[in-house]
């Protein structure tokens, strides 16, 4: 677990998850959307996202589909299948770009499917918007 | 669900036809007739003969001759005609015979066609029930041959269950296929266990003798290597897919952040970075992939010759460069023999696996290159002191896009390709690869072999180390013509393989060989104790006095420059040289 920036734990600072195994993805999702309202994590595997989630409730999470460990979509539905994580905004953001694919993790639950290359700008306004910071 | 039958129809149609009017009853007729006439004409002549004295004999007599011969005649023609009759009747009945026969035949093959053909093939009445399906058809469904007749084709699908992966799908492709009218339709079933996995089933019509229902044929056809490569070729898209969007992706993100906000020096060199870096990533999967696609598909020659082993792993080791860390020593005895290779693909697959041994060495550790000779080939070894390969990850490691996935290794980059291109290389060689591994944490030993090479035991006069094929050609036919015998290689490798083998009297030089330097080889010529009576340099830039006076050193007799008309003179220098000229005839004189 990678908080990022560090410091800074006041009461109303939201929590994003990232699940990617590329180094160089989570840089340029934690340089977009860190800031004082913005509280990065980072998970380099499925598994390890899961561990997260369950431990700090993200608002919102971030999930790759191809990685090691459970796929971005099997943490879909299991967060959408938890009560305990009712409300989580789920965005999906894979290389994965075909319809049946989009389709697929719609079905799962993701609240946004984003094919990479994303416009950085584009996914912090929506973060921003969802969290209403 | 019953179709109409509309060949069936058809077919009636044409047994239905109108035969011949039978031939024989002409012949009735002929002979019903005549006996008739004839009667009518003789019958007054005898009434006569018998009623009244002979009124002359001569006359009388003439008129029984007459009689008879009518008569006879009459009976004659009977005869023929019952003859003509019988002859038509035999012949018909031959034909009869003829035709069943052919007919008989004709069926015995057909059926032993459809016996023995690779598809399976099935006959559903217009009720749906099996009344015939050939031994493929069982063979490829997993059944008894025969245990299918009779019964009900959903009954059929029914007693498939445990080989179906799906029966209830399956059960609802036969039924939407068979529903469609025109009973032309197709679908695919999945198969779980031994034998094929997918199976292709076709229907078409079969009239039958029920004018409104026809019956419905099904050929069933193994499609399992079809769809295996189909799912092979999807994954490698999705993965080349996936490969190529997500360099792209930080690329195209940080160029945008960076556009859209003010950053720390420290920050934006940190993205400027990564661009850098996953941009040549891109760069090197597209090289990758290209290379691949070329290997596969021949479109790059390779050119073959006898090499000398320890030459092409000195060479190897070279190139990798020194690390401190990660140091190479090359394990390989002089006296090996030349192996059959393209010395500058060998050099990429060696420059492949030492650098995967660096990369997966983090902590550093010697790493072997090593050569031994084993039955009829060589083979070549790196070995790391790295992180090893897990055991169930070995059977896939010279696959396309594979790449051991734990993650004291995943921030070690790669494109999952080097190995899959190694391999390729090989194999064209003729040679096998081999990696090998006791576990993670115990280092890895990547290991190929090349085929031992047949080196001719006559070099000739001269050796020309050149790899410009037309130029190469020139000198041998201009030393050709001054009564002095050569031979051609490439690379350095193979220059080398060729002198240890039968030493030429003389040497031509190119200084840029693919492998290597014209220095180099002659350093490596003197090391080994070999001694030449003229080494002529052929160059393509004019060279420093410095460079000069190093090729002096190694004892060469002239250094000229690659200019037209320059093969002339070599030739004539090399003749000069070893003093057995002809002399010049002056062709290429005029140059240098």
């Amino acid at each position: 677990m990678r908080p990022s920036p560090p410091g800074a734990s006041r009461t109303s600072r939201k929590t994003v998850l990232i699940a990617d195994d590329e180094p160089s993805l989570r840089l340029l999702v934690t340089a977009t959307i860190a800031s004082d309202q913005i509280m990065v994590l980072e998970a380099t595997d499925g598994d390890e996202a899961w561990t997260l989630i369950e431990r700090h409730h993200p608002e919102l999470v971030l999930l790759d589909v191809q990685m090691p460990g459970q796929t971005g979509i099997e943490l879909t539905r299991r967060i959408r299948s938890n009560p305990g994580l009712h409300g989580t905004r789920i965005v999906i953001l894979t290389s994965k770009a075909q319809a049946a694919d989009v389709a697929n993790g719609l079905a799962a639950g993701a609240d946004l499917y984003l094919t990479k290359p994303f416009s950085p700008i584009s996914l912090l306004s929506y973060v921003e918007q969802a969290l209403g910071v | 669900m019953e179709q109409p039958p509309r060949t069936a129809s058809a077919a009636r149609r044409w047994t239905d036809r109108p035969s011949e009017p039978p031939r024989r009853s002409l012949a009735w007729v002929e002979r019903a007739l005549l006996p008739l006439l004839l009667t009518v004409l003789l019958a007054p002549l005898l009434v006569s003969a018998v009623d009244r004295p002979l009124i002359h004999p001569v006359l009388d007599i003439g008129l029984i001759v007459l009689t008879l011969l009518g008569v006879s005649f009459l009976w004659l023609r009977i005869r023929a005609g019952d003859r003509r009759a019988a002859d038509e009747r035999q012949r018909a009945e031959a034909d009869r015979d003829r035709l069943s026969l052919a007919l008989g035949r004709e069926r015995a093959t057909l059926a032993s066609v459809i016996a023995s053909m690779s598809e399976g093939l099935a006959i559903l009445d217009a009720d749906r029930i099996v009344r015939y399906a050939n031994r493929p058809a069982a063979t490829l469904l997993g059944v008894e041959p025969g245990s299918s007749m009779g019964l009900h084709v959903e009954e059929v699908i029914a007693r498939l269950e445990a080989r179906l992966a799906s029966p209830s799908e399956a059960l609802a492709a036969w039924r939407r296929v068979s529903a469609d009218p025109d009973a032309r339709g197709a679908f695919e079933v999945q198969l779980v266990g031994p034998g094929p996995g997918d199976l292709r089933v076709q229907i078409f019509p079969v009239p039958t003798d029920d004018d409104t229902r026809a019956g419905v044929g099904l050929t069933i056809r193994d499609v399992t290597h079809e769809r295996d490569a189909d799912r092979v070729k999807d994954e490698i898209i999705s993965v080349v897919n996936h490969e190529l969007r997500t360099p792209l992706a930080s690329v195209v993100g940080f160029a945008e952040l960076l556009l859209s906000r003010e950053f720390p020096e420290e920050q934006r060199r940190r993205f400027l970075t990564s661009m850098v870096q996953e941009g040549l990533r891109l760069a090197a999967l597209v090289d990758d992939l290209l290379d691949l696609q070329r290997l596969a598909g021949g479109a790059e020659p390779f050119t073959f010759e006898a090499c000398v082993p320890r030459a092409l792993l000195e060479r190897s080791a070279a190139a990798a460069g020194p690390d401190q860390a990660s140091p190479i020593v090359v394990e390989a005895a002089a006296d090996l023999p030349p192996v059959r290779a393209d010395a500058s693909r060998v050099q990429q697959v060696l420059s492949n696996l030492l650098g995967n041994a660096r990369k997966y060495s983090p902590n550093g550790g010697e790493i072997v290159l090593s050569a031994r000779e084993v039955d009829d080939a060589v083979e070549i070894a790196v070995t790391d002191r790295g992180l090893g390969i897990p055991p169930e990850a070995l059977p896939r490691l010279f696959e396309k896009f594979f790449r051991v996935d734990n993650s004291d290794r995943r921030e070690i980059r790669g494109t999952g390709l080097g190995l899959a291109i190694v391999k390729q290389i090989v194999e064209v060689h003729g040679g096998r690869v081999r990696a090998e591994s006791t576990g993670l944490g115990h280092g890895a030993r990547v290991s190929f072999t090349l085929p031992i090479a047949d080196v001719p035991s006559e070099v000739g006069d001269v050796l020309i180390v050149e790899d410009d094929v037309v130029f190469g050609r020139l000198l041998e036919v201009e030393l050709g013509s001054r009564g002095l015998t050569a031979r051609r290689v490439e690379t350095g490798a193979a220059a080398l393989a060729a002198v240890l083998g039968a030493p030429p009297r003389a040497v031509m030089l190119d200084l840029m060989l693919p492998d290597t330097t014209g220095g180099d080889l002659l350093h490596e010529l003197r090391e080994r104790g070999v001694s030449i009576e003229a080494i002529l340099i052929i160059t393509h830039r004019d060279l420093t006095t410095a460079e000069r006076s190093e090729l002096e050193a190694f004892g060469t007799t002239g250094v000229l420059l690659k200019r037209p008309g320059v093969a002339g003179v070599a030739a004539d220098a090399v003749a000069e040289a070893l003093g057995t000229s002809a002399p010049g005839t002056g062709r290429g004189a005029a140059a240098p």
